[in-house]
C-alpha cells in the first residue's frame, strides 16, 4: 500500500510539472498583436498619470524639503520607475508579437530578433522586482539611472524589429509580382507558339521587369545591412537616423516593384490588342 | 470886496491835471522776417475732365456690317451648293477621274481579349497594386515612447 502511493506521489510530481508549464505556456501564447498593443496602450496611460504625480510631488518635495513631502516624492517616484517599466515591457511585448505575426521574415532571423526583444524584456521585469518603496530618493534615482542607460540598447533592438518588418513588406510584395511575372512569361510563350497574335514587344517589357524585381531585392539587402549598423553606432541619437535610412531604402524597393506593375500592365494591353 | 461875509473857501492852488490812468495799449510785435512777397497769379486753365477716348461709331458699324455680309454670303453660298447638289442629281454628269474610297483600317480583336487566364492576371494585378499601394513603410502605432528618464532631486 505505502509502496503503491509512493508510487503514485513519484509520477505525479514529474508529470505535473510539466502539463502546468505546458498549460502555462498556451495561456501567455494566446494573445496577438491587437491585444498586446491595447495593454501597453493602457499602460502608457498608466504611466502618464504617475509621471503628473511624481512631478508635483518632486516640486513639493524641493519647495517645502519636509519629511512628509519627502515620503511623499519617494511614493511618487517608486510609483513612476515602475509605471515606467511595465511601459517598456508592454510596448516590447507588442513589438515582439508584430514581429512575430510578420511575414516575409526568414525564421532564423525571426527567431534571433524574438530573443533579442525577450532578454530587454526579462531585463525590465527585473529592474520592476528590484524598485524598492523603502529606497531613499538617492537609491531610486540611481534605479532610474539604471533604467535610462540600459533603455540606449533596447532602443537598438527596437529600430532592428521595426525596420526588419518594414523590409518584410518589400519582400512579401516581390514575392507576389515574382508569380504574377511568372504567368505573364508562360502566357507569352503559350501565345507566341500559337502564331495568332504579335507579341514580339513583349519579351523587352519582360526583360524590364525582371531589371526592376532585381533593382528591388539589391534594395532590401541595403536595407538589411543598414540595420545592423544599429549595433555599431553607440550614440542613441543616431540611431533614428539609421532606421529612416532604412526606411528610405524599403520605400525605393517599393518604387521599383509599382515600375514592374506598370510595365506589365503593358504587357496584357498587347495581349488583349489595347495596344 | 466880500459883500456877504461868506468865507471864499481856500482853493487849492491849480495843480497841473495829471491825464487819467489809462492802460497802455500794446501794439502787437509783428515778426522781424521780412515782409513775404506775393505770388505773382499766374493765370491757370480750368481742369479738363479726363474722358476716355470714345471709339469713332464709324468703325465700329462698318465692321458690324462687314461680319453680317460675311455671314449672309455663307448662308447663301451653303444653299446655292445644296441646290446645286440637287440639280446635278437630276442631270447626269460624267464623273472625272475615280476618286478612291477612304479605308478605314479594322483592327482585328486579339483573340486573347477574354481569354481566363489573361484575366486572372489582369484581376491579380489589380488587386497587388491595391495592396501596395495601401502599403506604409513606418510603423506609426509603435513609435518608441516618449519616456521621462531624468530623475533628480537637486534643487
Amino acid at each position: 500500500m505505502k509502496l503503491k502511493l509512493l508510487t503514485l506521489v513519484a509520477f505525479l510530481s514529474l508529470v505535473l510539472p510539466f502539463s502546468l508549464h505546458a498549460q502555462e505556456e498556451t495561456t501567455l501564447d494566446t494573445s496577438d498583436f491587437a491585444s498586446s498593443y491595447k495593454d501597453y496602450v493602457n499602460s502608457y496611460d498608466v504611466y502618464q498619470k504617475a509621471l503628473s504625480d511624481y512631478r508635483l510631488a518632486r516640486a513639493q518635495y524641493l519647495q517645502a524639503g519636509t519629511l512628509v513631502s519627502e515620503t511623499k516624492a519617494r511614493e511618487a517616484t517608486v510609483e513612476m520607475l515602475r509605471t515606467r517599466d511595465t511601459a517598456v515591457i508592454t510596448y516590447l511585448v507588442a513589438v515582439n508579437k508584430k514581429v512575430e505575426e510578420t511575414d516575409g521574415i526568414s525564421e532564423t532571423f525571426r527567431d534571433g530578433l524574438m530573443n533579442r526583444i525577450n532578454v530587454e524584456t526579462l531585463w525590465f521585469q527585473d529592474h520592476f522586482e528590484r524598485i524598492s518603496s523603502a529606497g531613499t530618493l538617492t537609491d531610486l534615482t540611481d534605479d532610474s539611472k539604471e533604467a535610462a542607460t540600459r533603455f540606449n540598447d533596447t532602443q537598438k533592438v527596437i529600430y532592428d524589429a521595426l525596420g526588419t518588418v518594414a523590409n518584410a513588406k518589400s519582400t512579401v510584395l516581390r514575392d507576389e509580382l515574382n508569380l504574377i511575372l511568372t504567368a505573364t512569361r508562360e502566357k507569352n510563350f503559350e501565345i507566341r507558339g500559337a502564331g495568332d497574335l504579335d507579341v514580339s514587344s513583349v519579351d523587352r517589357w519582360l526583360s524590364e521587369i525582371d531589371n526592376k524585381l532585381t533593382r528591388s531585392l539589391d534594395k532590401s539587402i541595403e536595407a538589411e545591412a543598414t540595420t545592423q549598423t544599429l549595433y555599431i553606432d553607440k550614440k542613441a541619437d543616431g540611431l533614428q537616423g539609421i532606421y529612416n535610412k532604412v526606411l528610405a531604402s524599403v520605400e525605393e524597393s517599393l518604387q521599383l516593384l509599382r515600375d514592374g506593375s506598370s510595365y506589365t500592365k503593358e504587357i496584357l494591353k498587347v495581349f488583349t490588342g489595347e495596344s | 470886496m466880500q459883500e456877504n461875509n461868506i468865507p471864499t473857501p481856500v482853493q487849492d492852488p491849480v495843480q497841473p491835471q495829471t491825464p487819467p490812468a489809462t492802460m497802455p495799449t500794446i501794439e502787437p510785435q509783428l515778426s522781424s522776417t521780412p515782409p513775404v512777397p506775393e505770388a505773382p497769379v499766374v493765370p491757370v486753365a480750368p481742369a479738363q475732365e479726363i474722358k476716355k477716348p470714345k471709339f469713332p461709331k464709324r468703325i465700329v458699324l462698318i465692321v458690324l456690317g462687314v461680319v453680317v455680309l460675311i455671314v449672309i454670303i455663307a448662308v447663301i453660298a451653303l444653299f446655292a451648293t445644296k441646290g446645286l447638289k440637287g440639280v446635278t442629281d437630276l442631270i447626269p454628269m460624267a464623273s472625272g477621274s475615280p476618286t478612291p474610297t477612304p479605308f478605314v483600317e479594322v483592327v482585328p480583336a486579339s483573340p486573347y481579349e477574354n481569354d481566363p487566364e489573361v484575366l486572372k492576371i489582369k484581376a491579380d494585378l489589380e488587386a497587388f497594386d491595391a495592396k501596395l499601394n495601401g502599403t506604409s513603410v513606418r510603423e506609426d502605432t509603435l513609435r518608441i515612447p516618449v519616456l521621462e528618464w531624468n530623475v533628480d532631486f537637486k534643487k
